[in-house]
């Protein structure tokens, strides 16, 4: 593999930290400790991916974010101490790709990371199959196969699971109540409440598909509605 | 029971002074009244007389029947003559003593000594002392006989031809005799002293007899012998002559009445002012030791008579003077006539000044009928001044009064009524004096009349007008205030309440403005230091994150190296912590977020029950991990509210971790769901593993059931449920009973809320 990835933010420590994870997972790691300097090690060509920290000296992190969006096309992780929502949606718009809030789980940024180069290596045969593919975010079901990619990967499902993955995925943004699911799924009616039934099932295919299973992306629960998968 | 006799001791005090006052009051005003005057001191002698022929009455009767014999002797004038048509079926103290003064007044002056009788007034005389004779002669209470030049003139005895008389032996005890220049008395044999030190003097004491150094008699009765014998215990005598046609007692009886009267005199003085002076007195004892119960009786008195207008309280008091003072209407008119009298004659008047006072002075102290009500009235007044509070102020004149009143528009308001009420009553009043001016004047009745009549109601209508207009401007600017006033509890603190310069209630509106402007600042001081505090535990905990990261990556790298057995442990317990900082960390943020209001919350419909199925379901692993057992009572159907359901189960998750984390091992958990009226109310009981201590607001920040735990979660829990609930318009309550801990979340079904205020 050995994909170059830019480690940028003013704590030291921090960058140590994340390239040691990266380069325990065989990653190439270049630090830089500011905005400009971040700005400096983007040119290089073997770069595949960039994570950057927003409060930084000399230049901060979303300035950065949108100047090297000028020039490179490369996935764009944004690190942050501020977890407000304003502040997310504020580094997508600058030109992220995604947004982890400190203090974070370093799987999850190595999950993060992994989908990240996966779907941009891939992007080019992802875009080709994807005529009648139900897309959303880094998930991609091929209802006629009936099967569910993450990152182009194929996710290993149960019978049951894959009933309830080509329900909610065929219908994204579309909140079933459980019984509906249970209905449709199970194909028999219910006399009791199905929500322990369902959410077994949920959790198995968010350990499947979700990078943080405990905060969830894409199948979520709507609390006292039903379930559904987010529309990206 | 204990009350209940004070009560009773206290009426008892209260009603035996009012009683002691009365008697001793009736008593002695008649006593009183009696000293006043001589004639009432000779009275209260007489009535202490064990004997009617001691008195100062009975002297004076004889003295003038004496006098008047003498007369009938010396063919004199009888004084007594004048009153024989008088009629003494209804005997009268006064008036017979008046007689008697009479009598005297004329011996004093001593008409016949000073003017040379004609013969026909001598013929007159004559006729009306056997006129007189004729009287007494069935009255054998006093026996007499005349005699002139040692002849029997007169006499009502059995008389045989020029034989003198002599008295029974029996039953006339008491013998008075002149002699032509002395008089002689004896009683039951003993010679009486008439004359005492020889000085005559008009006082009762004496006997109203000549013989004395300064009462001497004319030569013409020098050969007349008067004796009389007077009976021991004195009869009526009547005598009817049929034959004229006139049925009536034709006899004297003067004497008969006069023990009569002194009878009754007696027996009413005694028993009426004595036998009552001494019940008063009586009452007194029985009040005196209970003067502090019956004073409580005077306040509860005093808070009756509180409630009675000042004025009306006046006019009793007026009343009750005109009552007892009502006599000196009749007394005036005396005095007037006799002072003009004295004036325009040039004579002394005999009822002179001092003689009016005291005559004055006892008709009223003989009245107790009027005396004793004004006194009770003046009682109550003086009560009331004295136990009521400020008696005065309770009335027409204390409603008008400004006196009390502090701010200029009070004083105003006040002047303003009081004037509308007098303005007519003057104008009233006015009206008849200035009519009778005009028409004095020469101007015409009817043209008077209306013109006078008009320009009074033109004044009163302008007056009522200019009040009108005033107050219909304080209404309008108490409008405005109480509008004013409204607006700034309903939150708006800009706008300044101004009223016009000349308003009445301007200063108010002023220090409204104050108020106004205070309370702005004190909100927008508020605001800014909650807006600090969210600052600061934001940037706090933004702070916190960097350093926690590198904790988190360190620890996350060193379990990836092979470590020596305890050294694995270690970071395994590092990890374990820095994740639990994490939540800390992040829930403080949320916390401080929610309690400044800047936590947003989508409020969406959803169904409770649901809700709470999907928390369980989704805490599923917690629970069953648990060493407690989850008892759930869910309804089927929907319970919808309006929620936003991330923070609800955030809520729900919460209070489900701590009851499980806190409950008694082996014991059970028990969730519900009710509808309780129009709210759906959630509530979780566990039994606590420890003591709860009471009085722990378990809401609060921080706050956990035992202080000294250090173990599980960040003491954010509740505080999160609490602010979180109460953010989606729900109400969360912890009350625990005894081990018992129970935390009830409530929230308004949303069939009762109108939806369109909810979509924010």
């Amino acid at each position: 593999m050995s994909e170059t990835i830019l480690v940028v933010d003013d704590d030291r420590e921090i960058v140590g930290a994340i390239a040691l994870l990266l380069e325990a997972e065989g990653f190439r790691v270049l630090r830089a400790y500011d905005g400009l300097e971040a700005l400096e090690l983007a040119l290089d060509p073997e770069l595949r991916l960039i994570i950057m920290d927003v409060m930084m000296p000399r230049l901060d992190g979303l300035s950065a974010v949108l100047r090297i969006r000028e020039r490179r096309n490369l996935p764009i992780l944004v690190l942050s101490a501020k977890s407000e929502d304003s502040d997310k949606v504020l580094g997508l718009s600058m030109g992220a790709d995604d947004y982890v809030s400190k203090p974070f789980h370093p799987q999850e940024l190595v999950a993060r990371v992994k989908s990240h180069l996966r779907r941009y290596t891939r992007l080019g045969d992802v875009n080709a199959a994807q005529g009648s593919h139900f897309v959303t975010g880094r998930l991609s079901y091929d209802p006629e196969r009936r099967t569910l990619f993450a990152d182009g990967e194929p996710v290993k499902l149960t019978a049951t699971e894959t009933k309830i993955v080509d329900l909610l995925m065929r219908n994204l943004g579309r909140i079933f109540p459980a019984e509906e699911i249970y209905r449709r799924v199970w194909e028999e009616e219910t006399t009791y409440a199905p929500e322990n039934t369902v959410m077994v099932h949920i959790r198995r295919i968010r350990e499947k598909i979700e990078l943080e299973p405990r905060e969830p992306e894409y199948l979520k629960v709507v609390w006292g509605i039903g379930y559904k998968m987010e529309k990206k | 029971m204990d009350t209940k006799w004070k009560k009773s001791k206290a009426v008892c005090g209260f009603l035996s002074f009012a009683l002691g006052v009365s008697l001793l009051l009736s008593s002695l005003l008649p006593i009183a009244g009696n000293l006043v005057s001589a004639s009432g001191r000779n009275r209260l002698q007489n009535a202490f007389q064990s004997d009617f022929q001691n008195t100062a009455a009975f002297r004076s009767y004889l003295s003038d029947t004496m006098n008047s014999f003498i007369a009938m002797g010396a063919g004199g004038p009888i004084s007594g003559g004048y009153y024989i048509s008088y009629d003494y079926g209804e005997p009268y103290l006064i008036e017979a003593e008046a007689v008697a003064e009479t009598v005297m007044i004329q011996h004093d002056v001593g008409i016949s000594t000073y003017i040379k009788p004609t013969q026909k007034e001598k013929d007159q005389w004559k006729k009306d002392a056997e006129a007189w004779a004729r009287q007494f002669e069935e009255d054998k209470n006093i026996l007499y006989y005349i005699t002139v030049n040692n002849q029997v003139a007169y006499t009502n005895m059995d008389r045989r031809k020029d034989a003198i008389p002599a008295f029974p032996q029996e039953g006339y005890g008491f013998r008075l005799s002149f002699n032509g220049s002395k008089c002689e008395a004896e009683k039951d044999g003993k010679t009486l002293d008439l004359y005492g030190d020889g000085i005559y003097q008009e006082d009762g004491k004496h006997w109203a007899l000549p013989g004395y150094s300064n009462y001497l008699i004319a030569e013409g009765a020098s050969s007349v012998r008067v004796y009389l014998a007077v009976a021991d215990s004195p009869q009526l005598y009547v005598k009817v002559d049929y034959t004229s046609g006139r049925s009536q007692q034709w006899t004297e009886n003067r004497y008969y009445h006069h023990y009569q009267n002194w009878l009754k005199n007696r027996n009413s003085l005694i028993v009426n002012s004595f036998l009552s002076l001494a019940a008063g007195l009586l009452f007194l004892f029985v009040w005196f030791p209970r003067r502090r119960e019956k004073s409580d009786v005077d306040r509860v008195i005093s808070r009756f008579t509180e409630h009675i207008w000042f004025e009306v309280k006046l006019l009793f008091l007026l009343g009750a003077a005109v009552f007892v003072l009502l006599p000196m209407t009749e007394e005036m008119g005396y005095l007037i006539r006799e002072v003009s009298y004295a004036v325009t004659y040039e004579e002394t008047a005999y009822y002179q000044y001092p003689w009016f006072l005291s005559s004055y002075l006892r008709e009223i102290l003989l009245r107790p009928e009027a005396v004793l009500p004004a006194f009770w009235i003046c009682y109550l007044f003086v009560n009331d001044l004295r136990y009521g509070k400020k008696p005065w102020r309770h009335g027409l004149f204390g409603m008008l009064s400004a006196q009390e009143l502090k701010l200029p528009v009070q004083k105003r308001l006040s002047r303003r009524s009081a004037l509308s009420i007098l303005v007519p009553i003057l104008a009233l009043l006015l009206f008849f004096p200035v009519f009778r001016f005009l028409n004095t004047q020469g101007v015409a009745f009817y043209l008077s009349f209306v013109g006078v009549a008009a320009a009074e109601i033109l004044l009163l209508l302008v007056v009522q007008c200019v009040y009108a207009k005033k107050n219909a401007a304080l209404a309008r600017d108490l409008g405005l205030l109480a509008d004013r006033i409204t607006a700034i509890r309903d939150g708006d603190l800009t706008t300044p309440s101004i009223l016009p310069e000349d308003s009445d209630l301007r200063r108010s509106a002023e220090e409204l403005s104050d108020i106004q402007q205070g309370m702005s600042q004190a909100v927008a001081e508020q605001i800014r230091s909650e807006q600090m505090k969210v600052e600061l535990v934001t940037n706090v905990s933004h702070d916190l994150k960097t350093p926690l990261t590198s904790i988190i990556s360190y620890a996350e790298l060193l379990k990836q190296e092979s470590l020596d057995p305890p050294a694995g442990e270690y970071v395994d317990i590092l990890c374990q912590k820095a994740e639990r900082l994490r939540t800390m960390v992040l829930d403080v943020f949320e916390v401080s977020k929610a309690a400044s209001g800047e936590l947003p919350v989508k409020l969406e419909e959803l169904d409770l029950a649901k809700l709470l199925r999907q928390t369980t379901a989704d805490m599923a692993q917690v629970i069953e991990d648990a060493p407690v057992t989850l008892r759930q009572a869910l309804p089927e159907d929907p319970v919808t509210i309006i929620a936003d359901g991330d923070r609800l189960y955030r809520v729900f998750q919460n209070l489900l971790q701590n009851a499980l984390s806190y409950a008694l091992e082996g014991s059970r958990v028990y969730l519900s769901l009710e509808i309780q009226g129009s709210n759906a109310v959630v509530s979780i009981k566990n039994t606590s593993k420890t003591e709860l201590p009471p009085g722990v607001d378990y809401t609060e920040r921080f706050v956990r059931g035992d202080p000294s735990r250090t173990d599980g979660g960040s003491g954010l829990g509740l505080a999160i449920a609490d602010t979180f609930t109460r953010a989606c318009g729900g109400e969360l309550t912890v009350a625990p009973v005894a081990d018992l801990f129970v935390v009830s979340a409530s929230f308004p079904l949303s069939s009762r809320i109108d939806q369109g205020t909810m979509e924010e």
